[in-house]
């Protein structure tokens, strides 16, 4: 499977490159054992509009890991937050990811294994909210490299040619690094820097949402988290100059001594929130190559 | 009656009860007395079905079905309150499963029958379940009462088939539902040995706390028509209760099937709801 996103963005291409990718799905077959490409999820997650999450961190911030659990939770009791779980394209690609955690798989130390280039991708979900109305997510699952790359400096349309298309994102700040008085200060720029990349970035669609996601909120004390209630408002601050809407979260998907997540529900909802009514994006904007719900249901 | 209404698709994975199941049923059917399911044409070959019959009659373990077996039930049948449907129930190994989860590809015979099918009866069996426990819980409640192991461990490795049971039941529920084109199909999960069962008071309750997220998919896929039963070809567990089993009769007499309101009914009752029109 490749992941090469330039070639599933070309947007000359009208997306003949992404359903030339979705033939790489084994034949007959309508779900992957893998994470999906876009071009492959466009084909596989039906006609319905699909909501695409970008969770952008660097390494061992946590991203898989909440994605792991959010299955397991689904998997144990059919829901979480409200929502229950109706469909996937992806759930062999999900128990790859969550086995290292479970029973099964008879291990001292739960983990989750870092996510590697040739396993990039996007992990499908089918819900149901509480009235019933079904929603399709797509939910990124991307080397933390690549994020370390923005910070460095490389745009975010560069690494990210699908940007125009991803409805929210999810600027992870890793509680394990604020946690310690010697890595707090880099953990708080890196999400920062990120959040400034998200506010440069042109081809970003105007009513996009924004979170600022707080993981592993369990290593921090009492201090640590006063500490932190004011870095949040800060990192809001910038998170508001590109969602005036934009919320936090804090979530434990494993945390320590405790047998279940928690806080992932409010993930989930969040997940589900109903797109942005107060952006306007300019005419020009407005083709239908570059929004994200179209281009899923043309 | 819907098109072809007798063509069941029989799923489940090595050891789920498929063909007990249907040993059980062809003893059933064979039994003048029941009148729910009988024989509208006598003709044709049995074979099959008896050497499967004749296992379940004899307390015998049903032997596994071979992967390119092309056995199952392929009769006419009169059913009560249904009529006459022509069954066509073909006997899929559950490997064929295991090829489509592991190898990623559809088997022939297993596509065919999928493609071709009016409903599925989905066969989960209670102690082959693969369950999606967390490591932190088992080993938070093991802490001071199990000395940790010395050593590294070499890490386990994932196969597709140490997935749980859930996420292999919606991997196949989403390609058998996509490769099918009918806009309704029916879908029963069917627990057997349901009498392994304890502290539930139907298999819609027990789907509901051992696969709520394949409960939810059916629930909520618009194509969809689904129940849950639960079977027991045997009427107990063997070699344990035989004596008891002996005592109640013959398979007629002890097989039986509950359905999702927890009711018993005859055997035949999930095919029978598959079929109905």
């Amino acid at each position: 499977m490749s992941t090469n996103d330039d070639d599933l963005f070309d947007e000359n291409q009208d997306g003949d490159a992404g359903r030339e990718r979705a033939a790489n799905v084994p034949r007959g077959l309508s779900t992957s054992a893998e994470a999906l490409s876009l071009g492959e999820a466009q084909v596989l997650s039906g006609a319905r509009g699909v909501t695409l999450a970008l969770f952008m961190g660097e390494v061992s911030t946590g991203k898989s890991t909440l994605l792991v659990e959010m299955w397991t939770d689904f998997m144990l009791d059919g829901a979480l937050g409200g929502y229950r779980l109706a469909g996937t394209s992806s759930s062999l690609a999900f128990e790859r990811r969550a086995f290292l955690s479970r029973n099964e798989s008879d291990t001292d130390e739960p983990e989750t294994e870092r996510t590697r280039a040739e396993e990039e991708g996007w992990l499908h979900l089918r819900v149901a909210d509480p009235t019933g109305g079904l929603r399709d997510l797509l939910l990124s699952d991307l080397p933390g490299e690549r994020f370390k790359r923005v910070r460095e400096g490389t745009h975010m349309e560069t690494e990210f040619p699908f940007l125009s298309r991803v409805d929210c994102f999810f600027v992870v700040v890793d509680g394990g690094g604020f946690a310690s008085p010697l890595t707090r200060e880099v953990t708080v720029n890196r999400s920062q820097r990120l959040l400034q990349a998200l506010g440069r970035s042109e081809s970003r669609h105007p009513t996009a949402r924004v979170c600022v996601l707080l993981t592993k909120v369990d290593a921090l004390d009492q201090a640590a988290l006063d500490l932190y209630e004011l870095r949040e408002a800060q990192l809001m601050t910038l998170a508001k100059k590109v969602d005036p809407q934009a919320t936090a979260l804090r979530l434990a998907a494993r945390p320590a001594g405790a047998p279940e997540p928690v806080g992932l529900d409010g993930l989930v909802v969040e997940l589900c929130r109903p797109p942005r009514r107060d952006a306007r994006a300019p005419l020009a904007q407005l083709t239908p190559s570059r929004r994200s719900m179209d281009w899923f249901t043309r | 009656m819907r098109d072809n209404a007798g063509a069941v698709a029989l799923l489940g994975f090595p050891r789920t009860g498929k063909s007990t199941f249907l040993g059980a049923l062809w003893q059933f059917i064979q039994d003048d007395v029941n009148g729910s399911i009988r024989e509208s044409n006598t003709a044709g070959d049995r074979a099959y079905l008896q050497l499967l019959g004749e296992a379940v009659a004899q307390y015998s373990t049903v032997a596994r079905t071979e992967l390119d077996s092309d056995g199952g039930m392929h009769l006419r049948v009169d059913l009560a309150d249904i009529g006459e449907v022509n069954l066509a129930v073909p006997d899929i190994a559950g490997e064929a499963l295991g090829v489509l989860i592991e190898n990623r590809s559809w088997p022939n015979a297993l596509l065919a029958n999928v493609q071709s099918a009016s409903a599925i009866l989905l066969f989960l069996h209670p102690d082959e379940m693969v369950n999606p426990g967390r490591a932190a819980e088992a080993l938070l409640l093991m802490e001071g009462h199990v000395a940790p192991r010395e050593g590294a461990t070499s890490p386990a490795v994932f196969e597709a088939r140490r997935a749980c049971t859930s996420a292999c039941l919606l991997d196949v529920l989403e390609n058998a539902l996509a490769s099918n084109s009918a806009r309704s199909i029916r879908v029963a999960l069917v627990v057997s040995a349901w009498d392994l069962v304890d502290g539930v008071a139907s298999p819609t309750e027990w789907a509901m706390r051992e696969v709520p997220a394949v409960m939810n998919f059916l629930r909520f896929h618009d194509r969809i028509t689904y129940t849950a039963f639960g079977v027991s070809a045997q009427g107990g567990a063997l070699p344990e209760r035989l004596d008891e089993l002996i005592a109640l009769g013959s398979v007629s007499e002890r097989a039986y099937a509950i359905d999702g309101e927890g009711r018993r009914v005859p055997i035949s009752a999930p095919i029978a709801w598959a079929v109905a029109p």
